[in-house]
């Protein structure tokens, strides 16, 4: 990390909150995170993960822990009272998953053998009712906006080598005569075919996914686009839905503020060209069914389906039938970032904010609260020492050197909701440890608040344990009509949560989540190798098995004269979603349940026409529905 | 130049200062705003509210 020599002189004694009865070599690993540095990601681990060999009491309670991605297990003789396991731990988690009670030693390890996804198999994709109609959803869209299509990938080609994508947006290029609200541009099918004769399509095309960095293998977007809809030509594993047309915006972020270290290896959108994607790609699609693949979001916001990106995205679903937005649920769920509590009527809240040491990067927070109550917010230092004082409809800073690095911003009435809402943003630089933002009841009737802190993956600041998990969904995914999705590990058979699948619900207590999908360790097309798979896990893999699911079933209703209404889509995944698990009706995490392709077509079926119909072509039969 | 989602009150109302880049409905649109117009543009009572562009991280 460090680029400059630094002197003998500059070293200080140093501690760390760190658990120290644990192997050095892990403790190291967790130390660099903290710092926000990345290990190199291998082909059998990612940047985030330690290959590890442990001696546990129970190979089986072992293999059920949500952090551990299992590889081989060797039992004890009865006489030894251990067995011998492997696995691969997020960094993030080395430290908890050394306490679980079945651990008796952990070691890093070198890479071993994994197991392959089960996406297909568990969400019943490959067990469809007989006598179906949705042809691997050749009647439907997949809409994905996301980084990286690799269109050269065989899984994304038709077996005479031709493209399976209809366009490609890429919102990165400079602009042409016909980009879409004037930026970007679209390489249409005939150029990425023509492109695809050429040694190298990349170049001749002008767009390609990244190539492989020591942080990152395989792109994000070509890895997502083939669990939804890769037809398995190269890797021999199809996705959910692989006979769908495919759409792909290359998503990109008109402000990128950051510098140095936080942006290396980073992708970024932004609200205004999110919701610009998702209209270009129903606009594309015209009356063909689409199920649009969402893997972005950020922590703060109101969390009530109140910014005008998830009204417009209400909005874009409720004008035609047969539009699906499906968002990942985010993977913020054990990163202690959001906190709630009572201010009282008279009283004070305090709400402690643990910034770690040596953090350079910038940290944000923000507070949500009733608009009929009224708040000041004071913030004090590590020290305890009073910084400042903010009342309602004030925003006041601190300097240093000329420039800003404290900001309270505590604003009332929010224009699209009515409630008040408080920021407070720390430059990168400031000291760590405790920093305590303490809200005054000045006039409080409700006086219950919601707080989240923002992302940062170069050194993320927490709220203190014990950590309210709840309410950690992405600030995008709180809208009334778009489908959110979190991730279990299909792999185990009690299919646990990822550990990392983010909790509901909304702020204003609607279920979200809707519904969970196989997210973890989940084999899918690695970009820029043709024909080849690589793991990934996150809620960015649940969500486009989710998506496949919807343009199944929105072909199978398409092939029987019925395009689905959003609301018929939003009942087709909850009402059929599968339970045990969860146990609940409906689960923070789970949502309404774990989801079925299966069950899915055949409320698609159930919905269409009783007496079968060729499918007819899209325009025309929007024109006959009413 | 701002970019922002901007809610009106008012149908197919497009304020001074604001282009609009992609029309969602009758009432909302994403705009590139004159830097120097956001403000005006915010207190007009036309519109109903101005969310500016949010940067958005890519869910892993």
């Amino acid at each position: 990390m460090a680029e400059t020599p630094i002197s003998i002189d500059e070293l200080v004694p140093a501690s760390f909150d760190i658990y120290s009865d644990m192997d050095p070599r892990l403790q190291r690993a967790v130390m660099r995170r903290k710092e926000g540095q990345r290990k190199p990601s291998s082909s059998s681990a990612g940047s985030d993960e330690m290959v590890v060999i442990a001696k546990v009491t129970s190979a089986a309670e072992w293999n059920a822990l949500s952090e551990v991605r299992p590889g081989i297990a060797i039992p004890g003789n009865g006489a030894a009272g251990f067995d011998i396991v492997t696995g691969r731990v997020p960094i993030a988690r080395i430290e908890a998953v050394r306490q679980a009670p079945c651990v008796i030693s952990l070691k890093p390890a070198r890479r071993l053998t994994t197991a392959l996804a089960a996406t297909i198999t568990e969400t019943g994709a490959a067990s469809l009712p007989s006598g179906n109609k949705t042809q691997g959803g050749k009647h439907a869209i997949v809409g994905v906006v996301d980084f990286g299509c690799d269109f050269a990938h065989e899984n994304f080609r038709n077996a005479d080598g031709s493209t399976r994508l209809l366009a490609i947006w890429d919102q990165n290029a400079p602009a042409t005569p016909s980009s879409p609200f004037g930026f970007g541009r679209v390489f249409t099918r005939s150029e990425i075919n023509a492109a695809l004769k050429k040694a190298d399509p990349y170049s001749a095309l002008g767009y390609g996914p990244d190539r492989d960095t020591a942080f990152e293998k395989g792109s994000h977007g070509t890895h997502v686009m083939d669990i939804a809809a890769g037809n398995g030509r190269g890797t021999g594993a199809p996705g959910v839905a692989p006979q769908s047309d495919i759409l792909f915006v290359e998503v990109a972020s008109d402000d990128i503020p950051w510098s140095g270290s936080e942006v290396v290896g980073k992708s970024f959108g932004d609200s205004v060209q999110l919701l610009e994607a998702i209209q270009w790609i129903f606009d594309q699609a015209g009356s063909t069914p689409c199920a649009v693949n969402v893997s972005l979001g950020t922590n703060g916001g109101p969390h009530d389906g109140s910014t005008l990106v998830e009204i417009g995205l209400d909005r874009i679903l409720q004008q035609k039938p047969g539009r699906s937005v499906v968002i990942a649920a985010s993977n913020s769920f054990a990163d202690g970032i959001h906190a709630s509590g009572i201010v009282p009527v008279g009283g004070s809240a305090d709400i402690g904010w643990l910034v770690p040491d040596r953090d350079s990067t910038d940290n944000e927070l923000e507070i949500w609260y009733s608009g009929q109550d009224r708040m000041s917010v004071e913030l004090l230092g590590p020290n305890g020492r009073s910084l400042l004082h903010v009342q309602p409809g004030e925003s006041k800073g601190l300097t240093s050197a000329g420039r800003t690095v404290v900001m309270v911003a505590n604003r009332q009435t929010d224009p699209n909701n009515g409630d008040n809402t408080i920021g407070v943003f720390l430059e990168g630089g400031l000291p760590a440890g405790r920093w305590t933002v303490r809200l005054h009841a000045l006039a409080v009737i409700n006086g219950r608040y919601h707080a989240w802190i923002e992302r940062d993956d170069a050194g993320q600041s927490q709220f203190p344990e014990p950590h309210d998990n709840s309410h950690t969904i992405g600030s995008i995914s709180c809208g009334r009509e778009t489908i959110v999705v979190g991730s279990y590990d299909a792999h185990k058979p009690e299919l646990p949560l990822s550990w990392f699948s983010s909790a509901g619900p909304t702020r204003d207590g609607r279920h979200k989540p809707e519904i969970s999908a196989p997210g973890h360790d989940v084999m899918a097309a690695w970009s820029r190798t043709k024909n080849k798979a690589i793991r990934k896990s996150g809620t960015s893999m649940a969500a486009p098995a989710v998506s496949g699911c919807i343009a199944l079933a929105l072909s199978e209703a398409a092939a029987r004269g019925k395009i689905l209404s959003n609301a018929e889509i939003r009942d087709a995944v909850v009402s059929t979603a599968r339970a045990n698990p969860p146990l609940a009706p409906w689960d923070a995490r789970y949502g309404e349940g774990r989801v079925s392709a299966s069950a899915m077509v055949a409320k698609a079926i159930a919905l269409a026409p009783a007496a079968p119909t060729p499918p007819p072509k899209p325009a025309k039969k929007k024109k006959k529905k009413k | 130049m701002t970019l922002a989602i901007v809610r009106v009150r008012e149908d197919n109302y497009v304020p001074d200062g604001a282009k609009v880049r992609a029309r969602i409905d009758e009432t909302m649109f994403t705009a590139a705003i004159d830097d120097d117009k956001l403000d005006e543009i915010r207190a007009d009572p036309k519109v109903q509210s101005v969310e500016v562009s949010r940067r958005l991280q890519r869910i892993d």
